[in-house]
């Protein structure tokens, strides 16, 4: 979710070839928490659910000179965990799920960033570390540039297994679909 | 439903439950021949201990199915389950009836008289020991650590009655529905359970399988000493009670858990009254009350 950041460095890039105004070659970039957003949907048998944090902070590093140098890092407060029931609230923090309390924090570490050919799209390769298990993902993102802020929104699946997580399966769908909308004040 | 569950939460509690049953069953008819032992204590004792080991192995068997088995497990409320075997064996075939003339073995009023100070002193030792080993502790718990004092005094507390109310209850004639009752209180604790964890729910719906396997056999008339399961199964019920409770972010009244935890004392209480009644209207009484206990329980924690 957090990746889209890495992407709107990349876009950020291809922006400075058309409009030089809004780009300067290295910038550090702080996050709009209170525009910013890391949602998603969990789906079952008989329905879905919508969920996400409310807390989660991260540290962003633009270059417009060289897009692929750019790095993004996001850590979240798993405690912050919110969703549309209660009760499915108080069930996801618990170990069936996400453990909040071994684990208070999941983190996204950019490892790459590939600028793509459509101006305004990348893809934020990293590592997800979430339930103390660390595993490698791929976002694609979509960037936009304004004067006074960078918006990376990202759209993805997350297989929940791959940490670990495998409460209900069978009956609670493995994959989760993540949305994330950063944005970053320049 | 799920492979898993079915397996470890149905089939293999049921089978574990049946078998520590017959054993049971067999050696009581040993001791309605009156042969092979030395006394009818040391038979009944061993009967005890069958029908207790067979139950603890039915839970064990819940607890494997989210693999929280283990010598010293990481997760605090699963350690209940050698404090709960070590009720089993030894505390449980204290629940016995003694001095039975063999033709009123399998008789549904046989009275149960073993209680000596001694073994409530052991019974409050266990419980204390148990509430204490399952409290969580370490880095993410220490909000809840206020918490712990009031909770072990509240298990221990729980256990001691629910036993003593239970056997009180065995001895006023109801010896052979007594695991009915058992279940009202498990209910309680599986809906408490339903409603956080559901490592914790798996856990308590084997035991509900188990009980009710060995209810079966107690209600035919099958079981010499279904008291054996007292103590465990008041100890395994209010220990999860309060793994549920510290893995519930929900606000729920301490009263709501109190009706939980006392469920089947409050049972053995309301059939005080009715001691003298016949054994239907007793079985129905404490049907009643479980039921609205439980109705309750299931309101408050899943519905609300």
């Amino acid at each position: 979710m957090n990746m889209t950041k890495f992407v709107g460095i990349a876009a950020l890039l291809l922006c400075i070839c058309s409009d030089a105004s809004l780009v300067r070659a290295a910038e550090t970039l702080e996050l709009n928490t209170d525009a910013s957003k890391i949602n998603f949907v969990g789906k079952k048998s008989d329905g879905k659910h919508e969920g996400g944090f409310k807390k989660f902070t991260s540290k962003a590093v633009a270059d417009f000179e060289k897009p692929e140098n750019g790095k993004l890092e996001i850590e979240i407060d798993t405690t912050s965990l919110w969703s549309d029931d209660e009760k499915l609230t108080n069930h996801l923090k618990n170990p069936d799920f996400f453990d909040v309390r071994k684990h208070a924090k999941a983190s996204f570490k950019s490892t790459a960033l590939v600028v793509g050919e459509d101006e305004g799209h990348a893809k934020i390769k990293g590592e997800l570390t979430m339930l103390g298990k660390t595993a490698e993902i791929e976002v694609p993102c979509d960037v936009i540039l304004n004067e006074k802020s960078i918006e990376v929104k990202a759209t993805f699946v997350l297989d929940r297994t791959r940490w670990g997580m495998t409460y209900g399966e069978g009956k609670v769908s493995n994959d989760v679909d993540v949305t994330a909308h950063l944005v970053f004040n320049r | 439903m799920d492979q898993n569950l079915l397996t470890w939460c149905v089939l293999a509690p049921a089978s574990f439950a049946v078998l520590g049953s017959l054993c049971g069953w067999w050696i009581d008819r040993k001791l309605v021949s009156g042969a092979e032992c030395q006394s009818d204590g040391q038979t009944l004792s061993l009967s005890s201990g069958m029908i207790a080991c067979g139950w603890w192995a039915a839970i064990c068997a819940g607890f494997y199915s989210s693999d929280s088995v283990a010598l010293w497990p990481e997760e605090a409320w699963a350690r209940a389950l050698w404090p709960v075997l070590a009720a089993a064996i030894f505390v449980s075939p204290h629940f016995k009836p003694s001095g039975i003339p063999s033709d009123a073995v399998f008789s549904p009023n046989h009275s149960v008289r073993s209680d000596t100070p001694g073994l409530w002193v052991l019974v409050s030792l266990i419980a204390v020991a148990t509430a204490s080993l399952v409290m969580p502790t370490g880095e993410g718990w220490d909000d809840m650590i206020p918490l712990h004092q009031p909770w072990i005094a509240a298990v221990a507390l729980a256990t001691i009655c629910n036993s003593f109310a239970l056997h009180r209850m065995s001895q006023r004639g109801a010896n052979r529905w007594l695991p009915l009752v058992m279940l009202a209180g498990l209910a309680s604790s599986t809906l408490i359970c339903a409603s956080a964890y559901g490592a914790l729910a798996q856990a308590c719906f084997a035991a509900i399988v188990a009980t009710a396997v060995i209810a079966i056999f107690s209600a035919g008339g099958k079981l010499l000493a279904p008291a054996a399961l007292i103590l465990p199964c008041s100890l395994f019920a209010t220990t999860m009670i309060a793994a549920g409770r510290f893995y519930s972010y929900a606000e729920i009244a301490p009263g709501d858990y109190a009706i939980a935890m006392f469920a089947p004392a409050i049972i053995a209480l309301v059939d005080r009254i009715f001691t003298n009644k016949s054994p239907a209207l007793r079985i129905s009484i404490a049907a009643t009350t479980a039921i609205a206990i439980v109705g309750y329980i299931a309101y408050r924690f899943l519905l609300s």
